[in-house]
């Protein structure tokens, strides 16, 4: 432990961190905060997603529908008067979280493409339903969503519809589901997923539920999905239907893929660059798109295990550095 | 003795095709069973019913005493039944001492709240896996291995892994599916020993062999099965005169 305080990786890893605290403080204006504001409701996504895809091995294209019910969950009782944000978001995450493990039940039986057809589908029902029941999900858009608003801890007085105060709220939540899921993935229970991924039959062999893991697997990557949703309604004010599109879903898989499947790192790094590459690519106006698809390409061509499994391939000790 | 394992009268169909019929046999504690048969006369779908990957249509399988008939692999493998695969079958992009480790999961307990605290006894949990993985791979040859990945050993380094892995779990029971498949002589006498020295570390073992000599070699009584039905059963010396045996391996003039 003691030498925790000279080792490189350490220092590395708090400079880091106090550059994601000031970043707030170092950007050029409200559009950038905003920016960070959904990289960090993203990186939730992506984090959670790579759970079940890059840690577990299913392709789930579902994740995206539970971070709509997730939203709108938490929308829904805030708008109507039910509950404020903070209880609502609190209902949303754990009734989405159960959702997700009941649909996982009959869905996970389902293997590899098959797997990820059906859970497309659900992405697809998803956004009908949130589109048409009117009455529930006031169809093309929710808004007036009141959010977290104001909240006082002794005299302290927190407004969270500054937009840095908000930035400081997702990254709380963004720590707590990377700690979340690195944990996981580092125990037993990560390494029945990891089992599950990498060879499922013998994985049965050696007196692993399958079942179950994949349930729990899928259930809390839409728990956590429906964090993001929430945190993203809050944000907002206003939602419509399009969150849940199957676009949103192969969205957070490109980012997984392009980071790397099945690295903590990799699903962080995956975000920031898909948020990052469009606003670069702004000078290029009408060949955006195709630099954008251009770049994508290569990466996956010549990258096939992302940016981190590539860098992490280069030397042992950098596999060492890089989670 | 006592009696270890007991299939009794075990039937399965798939589809219109009988692989197993009426099968019966027993394991004595402590014994090496050999079962042995041509090509597809269902050895393999005789593991699968035994560890509760397929259920069979009719019969019996008691291991120790209990019906386990029906149940679920991940009870079966609790209960003290491990097997190995008939082609290699590991968590490729894990280091072998992972692999043995994951192969300690149903003698562990961490679950979702211990992963998450990490408290001491997850921790000493964690240690003691660790500890007792480290000591598997010793018995097994392969601890100047232990941070390779799996994917990356030698074949018949790969096989002795995936036994270890079985081992793992801790069984009272261990089934070999052709655990020399593909060796070479040197590689095939390892790999007898090994058998050997599991054995007498008490565990008692059913071994699918398709080689006559090495089965002949380990095995304490053989069974022979063609077509899902035992043709012959008793000692090496008794089963290598017996006609219907030799019958179904060099065939008929």
């Amino acid at each position: 432990m003691a030498d925790r305080f000279t080792s490189p990786k350490f220092w590395t890893y708090v400079f880091l961190m106090a550059l994601v605290i000031l970043l707030p403080w170092m950007l050029p204006g409200r559009y950038y905060i905003f920016l960070a504001v959904m990289v960090g409701i993203y990186v939730i996504l992506v984090t959670s997603l790579n759970l079940v895809i890059g840690f577990t091995g299913q392709i789930s294209l579902a994740h995206g529908a539970f971070y709509g019910i997730g939203a709108y969950a938490c929308g829904i009782l805030q708008v109507r008067g039910i509950l404020p944000f903070w209880p609502a978001l609190v209902v949303s995450v754990i009734g989405t979280g159960v959702l997700g493990a009941l649909v996982g039940l009959p869905m996970l039986r389902a293997r590899g493409p098959y797997f990820a057809i059906g859970t497309m589908c659900l992405s697809i029902i998803t956004a009908l339903v949130l589109l048409n029941w009117q009455g529930l999900t006031g169809g093309t858009s929710l808004g007036g969503i009141p959010g977290p608003g104001q909240m006082n801890i002794g005299s302290l007085e927190i407004d969270f519809f500054s937009a840095k105060t908000y930035y400081y709220l997702v990254l709380i939540f963004v720590v707590f589901t990377i700690f979340v899921v690195y944990r996981l993935v580092n125990s037993r229970v990560g390494r029945a997923f990891m089992a599950i991924r990498e060879e499922e039959e013998l994985a049965e062999a050696i007196g692993i539920n399958a079942m179950k893991f994949k349930v729990l697997s899928f259930g809390i990557g839409a728990l956590l999905a429906a964090l993001a949703g929430g945190l993203y309604a809050g944000y907002m004010g206003a939602i419509d239907p399009e969150i849940s599109s199957i676009g949103m879903s192969f969205n957070l898989l490109v980012m997984i893929i392009v980071g790397g499947a099945g690295t903590m790192s990799g699903a962080v790094v995956g975000t920031i660059l898909l948020w990052m590459l469009p606003e670069v690519l702004q000078a290029a106006e009408e060949y955006r798109p195709l630099i954008f698809g251009a770049v994508l390409l290569v990466i996956i061509i010549f990258m096939p295990r992302g940016i981190v499994g590539r860098v992490r391939a280069i030397h042992p000790k950098l596999a060492e550095w890089i989670p | 003795m006592m009696l270890m394992l007991d299939v009794k009268e075990v039937t399965k169909f798939f589809g219109g095709l009988c692989a197993i019929s009426r099968l019966s046999f027993h394991i004595e504690e402590h014994e090496i069973l050999g079962v042995i048969g041509p090509n597809g006369s269902g050895k393999t779908t005789l593991f699968n019913l035994i560890t509760g990957v397929h259920r069979p249509d009719g019969g019996q399988v008691v291991f120790g005493g209990e019906d386990i008939t029906g149940h679920k692999t991940y009870d079966i493998v609790a209960r003290g039944i491990a097997r190995t695969f008939q082609t290699t079958k590991l968590f490729g992009r894990q280091s072998t001492l992972g692999n043995v480790i994951m192969g300690l999961h149903c003698r562990t307990s961490a679950g979702v709240w211990g992963a998450l605290a990490r408290g001491p006894r997850t921790r000493a949990e964690e240690q003691q896996s660790r500890a007792k993985a480290l000591e598997l791979l010793e018995l097994l040859s392969l601890s100047h291995v232990r941070d390779r990945q799996a994917e990356l050993l030698s074949s018949a380094e790969q096989r002795r892994l995936m036994i270890g892995i079985a081992l793992a779990t801790r069984p009272r029971l261990l089934l070999l599916d052709e655990p020399t498949a593909g060796m070479s002589a040197e590689e095939t006498a390892e790999v007898v020993e090994l058998v050997g020295k599991i054995r007498d570390g008490g565990i008692t073992v059913l071994l699918i062999e398709h080689n006559m000599k090495v089965a002949m070699n380990i095995c304490d009584r053989l069974v022979a099965i063609e077509s899902g039905e035992k043709i012959a059963e008793g000692s090496p010396e008794k089963i290598a005169g017996n006609e219907k045996v030799i019958e179904a391996y060099l065939g008929r003039d």
